[in-house]
């Protein structure tokens, strides 16, 4: 990863869009996490990918690709709920999930669903992609203790909900 | 349907390979065309949809599309207002996550009656941002700090930084007895003197800044509080292969320190307040009050603790690990003297405060950090004899 990413601070478009390549489902996961609508997805992917290319030379450690990478989306995911608030409703997210060609995707989709708000992102990372509490606190602008107490939460508020239910 | 998943369901689902829409994919492969042909040539991002002029702590690439012409200026009319300048440390002391009598080892930068062209009195934007007092612990640096508004702080940026997120819910167990602003900053630490390379904090490049102020509001235009900055998780450049985490022992015991602070908020969603304010520090770090103990003990299976570092105001326990175990695997809890555990130190979970609590002894618990969140967090440390995997305890 580190030769991709010296090329791709060299300018190598070829080489950045390898490294795009095997992070994208990262990039795609996360901004899941985020928004259910699938325009809302495509526009931060699309975002992220030309930011990441803009401010790749300014990457000091080749080896922070990835964190550097997400930390850029969830900037833009920020910026953008901020900007127009376009997350569709629970209907629509409904229909989303329903026209989700497999069934890897209804599952992951139901699970982020039934994670609570303020938890999904951080469920995400943790578990999804494989961060550590610092490194999420630090990219969510979170403690390292928020960052715990929140997926201790998450737990508790969905094991709670299943005994009303 | 809701559930309830286990942590290998949790891991195995939420790193699922997902199924990417036409859109999803058409939208990349724009984006892929465009740096193909030398980079961005779509306009429209949705950065353009209706700018806030929000410039963010999170990213360079935020802040590179907010530009405002702002002349930083002292302002001594404004600092003569301020009768705390000189004593926020003991003003606010315990009105953070990272409570310590600070003011007891400070320097004084900004003394009563020498607010005029004081570096550390600059104003921007209608907002006084004030450094009055330091404490450079080896641990991490404390700054005192105030922020006087001239048009005062808005009701909603009030309660947000006192109330947080809970604001809207009926969860008054989770309010903080103290307020948070936000701050979007970058820093950088000179060890170039003693050959170690220069920290730059830039959340943009992955490296941490000072990214929030715990305190209170003295009134409607002042917010008091301290900033700490830790010493203990820097990354520097090596000048071979990039950035290297710097050991908290090998930090010079002189350095200089900038801060430059280009936002301050409460609520990311909400009111921002951007503005230039650069500060710069001459370090000089105080070990008078730092214990280091050497323990060097582990379980059968290698997990043990390797040493123990209590400052003035915090205490800090090194976990040693066999290769191949993840540190965020397991937790460090430590109890004082009476048996009571420790709180966290500010951001970092196990550096812990020892503030107004005997610790000449303390009993050092490693756990497992499932069983840890499930059975001995909060009221149930109870538990943490029985539970961790290794303990000891250690005399200061």
């Amino acid at each position: 990863m580190s030769i991709l990413v010296k090329k791709a601070q060299k300018g190598d478009a070829d080489a950045f869009i390898e490294l795009i390549e095997r992070n994208r489902m990262t990039l795609l996961r996360v901004a899941y996490g985020y928004f259910r609508s699938e325009e809302d997805v495509a526009d931060v992917m699309q975002e992220t990918i030309l930011n990441a290319f803009e401010h790749v030379k300014e990457l000091k450690k080749p080896e922070y690709f990835r964190t550097w990478l997400v930390r850029i989306l969830i900037n833009n995911c920020n910026q953008m709920y901020n900007q127009n608030k376009r997350n569709c409703g629970l209907e629509e997210a409904v229909e989303i999930v329903q026209n989700l060609s497999s069934p890897g995707d209804v599952e992951f989709h139901e699970m982020l669903r039934s994670l609570p708000e303020d938890s999904r992102v951080i469920f995400q990372l943790y578990y999804g992609e494989q961060f550590t509490t610092k490194e999420i606190g630090e990219m969510l602008h979170m403690r390292e203790a928020t960052v715990k107490s929140r997926l201790y939460r998450g737990k508790l508020k969905l094991r709670a909900e299943m005994q009303v239910v | 349907m809701k559930r309830e998943y286990t942590k290998k369901e949790y891991q195995e689902i939420l790193s699922m390979q997902l199924t990417e829409s036409a859109l999803v994919r058409s939208k990349i492969e724009d984006a892929y065309g465009q740096i193909r042909t030398g980079g961005r040539k779509d306009t429209k991002s949705f950065y353009n949809k209706g700018l806030k002029g929000l410039i963010t702590g999170m990213s360079a690439v935020a802040a590179a599309l907010v530009l405002s012409v702002t002349v930083c200026v002292s302002n001594p009319a404004l600092a003569a207002k301020l009768p705390f300048i000189g004593n926020i440390f003991q003003t606010v002391n315990e009105d953070s996550s990272y409570p310590g009598d600070f003011s007891k080892d400070a320097m004084q930068l900004v003394k009563p009656g020498e607010e005029e062209n004081n570096p550390y009195v600059q104003t921007n934007n209608g907002i006084t941002f004030t450094i009055s007092e330091c404490n450079y612990e080896s641990m991490a640096m404390y700054l005192a700090v105030s922020i006087e508004s001239e048009a005062g702080f808005s009701d909603m940026m009030q309660n947000f930084a006192r109330y947080g997120s809970y604001a809207e819910e009926d969860e008054s167990e989770m309010y903080t007895k103290y307020s948070t602003l936000y701050i979007g900053s970058t820093s950088t630490a000179d060890f170039s003197k003693a050959g170690k390379g220069i920290y730059e904090g830039d959340p943009a490049k992955g490296t941490v800044s000072p990214y929030y102020i715990q305190g209170k509001f003295i009134d409607e235009h002042t917010f008091a509080g301290i900033i700490r900055v830790d010493l203990m998780h820097m990354a520097i450049l090596d000048g071979a292969d990039g950035w290297n985490y710097i050991n908290n022992e090998d930090i010079p015991e002189e350095f200089a320190y900038t801060l430059k602070v280009t936002d301050i908020f409460a609520d990311y969603e909400g009111e921002h307040l951007a503005g230039n304010w650069d500060f710069s520090f001459d370090v000089k770090l105080n070990h008078e009050n730092t214990i280091k103990k050497e323990i060097g003990k582990t379980n059968e299976q290698g997990i043990g603790i390797s040493k123990v570092t209590k400052t003035a105001y915090e205490l800090y326990a090194t976990l040693e690990l066999p290769e191949g175990k993840n540190e965020a695997d397991y937790c460090v809890a430590i109890c004082d003297a009476e048996g009571k555990p420790l709180e966290s130190q500010g951001e970092y979970a196990e550096i812990y405060s020892i503030y107004n609590r005997d610790v000449s002894k303390v009993t050092i618990y490693v756990v497992d950090y499932e069983t840890y969140m499930n059975e001995c967090k909060g009221n149930n440390y109870v538990n943490l004899p029985s539970k961790a995997v290794f303990q000891t305890e250690v005399e200061f």
